[in-house]
């Protein structure tokens, strides 16, 4: 009886917010700064169903391309720790220089490039064999990485020196570094491979930058009614397969911005939790998460709609997030 | 302890150091790394990690109707007046404010989108100044604390010089001795204060969760 009323709420929670019940189930995986966990849950249900214990301060998120492992960020542990997601454990540590916060995959599923803060390098570590394959010198305080759809060109933004840092993954060197607005937080390339998108989170603005002459194409900027500027932080990015969206999280305004990648506007302000930090889609790309750091909770919006459907209580200082592909 | 007692320790450039010199390094040391020194040059005393928002606007908590932070009309309805108080309160637990915010909404017959704006603005207003009490107080608090970190450094620079004076006499180790007391409870209040912060430096941000957690209850009666 219990299971049934259950599903039962599950089911008109679901058909009340458009969430198509036979939509694929997927996992998503929320690294909580703070608590030094991960929260897991279940896209369709919309719960969480487990909370695992990680290294401490994790931040950077992402699963393997198999889908078999969960690589994360273990900031203070100056690690990237492995988990099992079948098993929820710990499997190995990778080698991952000091200060591990944001990192991103080859789209071939190996090497990892993972950025050090404290360090100013990108390491480069083959996660097959556990060991660093470079170490490239960048600006200082390296955070958002991109790459390119064929694995070409790798992106890290440095934090004080404001500038997007262009690097040949053959030679493992820089190429080219173009000036962005300061603090610059997330780096990414729209599927096509032709627009990166950076955000700056002091300068308040994401500059769209073409991927090939790597010149900026434009600045987009930010105003929000009844909101002060300086509350307006872009951090966390994600653009839509097709290139038409673009979504940034805007920090402490509370706001992710809705972007029409082809004009460059903004459409739209969705109000989610406080401090949003990062996004994530599943792969239909019918919902998009959002990790709210001072509300302790995950918004979840429904990206046909551009309406927030849910909050869901994870733990403290939500940071990063990853969603498989099944 | 007399002069004569002292243990003595030798520092890295083979200096012999009495405990007041000692103690000098580090309180020197553990003020240097303090917090009560602002990272933010335009709000030289905030000594807080947490950035200082002096104000909390509308539009950050609130998704519903424009809102006109100067209309104070809630505070003439005793009912939304009182409503106010009791919501704002940390005492009253979360869930339970968010269940009287329920059976306001539900009792309103006519005007609900109006007064429960208007019930925003109340709680929006409470906050901001509450928020902006504990800050100053903050401020206060970090003033206080650069002046006693001024009157350590003093101490100790002059308990050094007592100590590295050539044919220093009885009065003026009996002085050290004094400086040494003086300095280790300095330190020691310095210190606790510097612990005590962490906590207080999270006040705001905590009123900053409760109201939004408010605002966010309020906007699902909105629709």
């Amino acid at each position: 009886m219990r299971k049934t009323i259950k599903f039962l709420t599950a089911a008109a929670f679901a058909g009340s917010f458009g969430v198509v019940t036979a939509a694929p189930a997927y996992t998503v995986y929320v690294s909580n700064e703070k608590d030094n966990t991960v929260s897991i849950i279940d896209s369709t249900s919309l719960e969480v169903t487990d909370t695992i214990d990680v290294g401490q301060r994790p931040r950077g998120i992402l699963l393997t391309k198999d889908g078999k492992h969960l690589l994360i960020c273990a900031s203070d542990d100056d690690t990237v720790q492995v988990f099992d997601v079948k098993t929820k454990q710990l499997v190995k540590e990778l080698p991952s220089g000091p200060d591990p916060e944001l990192f991103v995959l080859h789209p071939s599923g190996n090497p990892l490039y993972i950025a050090n803060e404290d360090d100013n390098l990108v390491t480069v570590v083959d996660i097959a064999a556990d060991k660093v394959l470079a170490e490239i010198p960048v600006g200082v305080e390296p955070e958002g990485m991109g790459i390119s759809p064929d694995g070409k060109v790798l992106v890290n933004t440095s934090e004080t020196t404001n500038m997007a840092h262009f690097i040949d993954t053959e030679t493992n060197e820089i190429f080219d570094n173009i000036l962005v607005d300061s603090r610059p937080r997330y780096a990414e390339f729209n599927d096509a491979g032709d627009k990166l998108w950076v955000t700056s989170e002091i300068g308040g603005t994401v500059a769209v930058i073409d991927a090939k002459t790597r010149k900026i194409i434009t600045k987009i900027s930010f105003d929000i009614p009844g909101v002060q500027p300086e509350a307006i932080q872009p951090v966390g990015l994600r653009v839509t397969k097709d290139g038409k969206r673009a979504f940034v999280a805007l920090g402490p305004s509370n706001r992710v911005a809705v972007i029409n990648g082809e004009s460059h506007e903004v459409e739209k302000y969705l109000l989610v939790g406080q401090r949003v930090w990062q996004l994530a889609f599943t792969p239909d790309e019918k919902l998009l998460f959002t990790s709210n750091g001072v509300s302790n909770d995950i918004s979840v919006i429904d990206v046909g709609k551009l309406r927030v459907v849910k909050s869901i209580g994870v733990g403290r200082f939500p940071w990063g997030i990853a969603i498989s592909n099944e | 302890m007399t002069a004569a007692k002292r243990p003595l320790k030798i520092n890295s450039r083979g200096m012999l150091l009495g405990p007041v010199t000692a103690a000098a390094v580090a309180v020197t040391a553990s003020i240097a790394g303090s917090t009560a020194f602002a990272a933010d040059p335009d709000n030289p005393y905030w000594p807080c990690i947490q950035r200082k928002v002096p104000h909390i606007s509308a539009g950050m908590m609130w998704g519903g109707p424009l809102v006109d932070e100067s209309d104070r009309s809630w505070r003439k309805d005793a009912e939304m007046a009182n409503l106010v108080e009791t919501l704002s309160s940390r005492r009253l637990p979360i869930e339970e404010a968010e269940q009287r915010i329920d059976n306001y909404a539900e009792g309103l017959t006519e005007d609900r989108q109006t007064k429960l704006t208007l019930l925003f603005t109340g709680l929006l207003s409470r906050t901001n100044s509450e928020r902006s009490e504990i800050m100053a107080g903050i401020e206060k608090f970090a003033r206080r604390q650069i002046a006693l970190s001024e009157k350590i450094k003093k101490a100790a620079a002059s308990s050094n010089e007592l100590q590295s004076k050539t044919g220093a006499t009885q009065a003026d180790l009996n002085r050290a001795e004094e400086l040494d007391q003086q300095l280790l409870w300095d330190t020691r209040v310095f210190d606790e204060r510097e612990q005590s912060l962490t906590y207080v430096c999270e006040v705001p941000v905590l009123l900053e969760q409760r109201l939004f957690a408010l605002a966010r209850q309020l906007a699902t009666h909105l629709e």
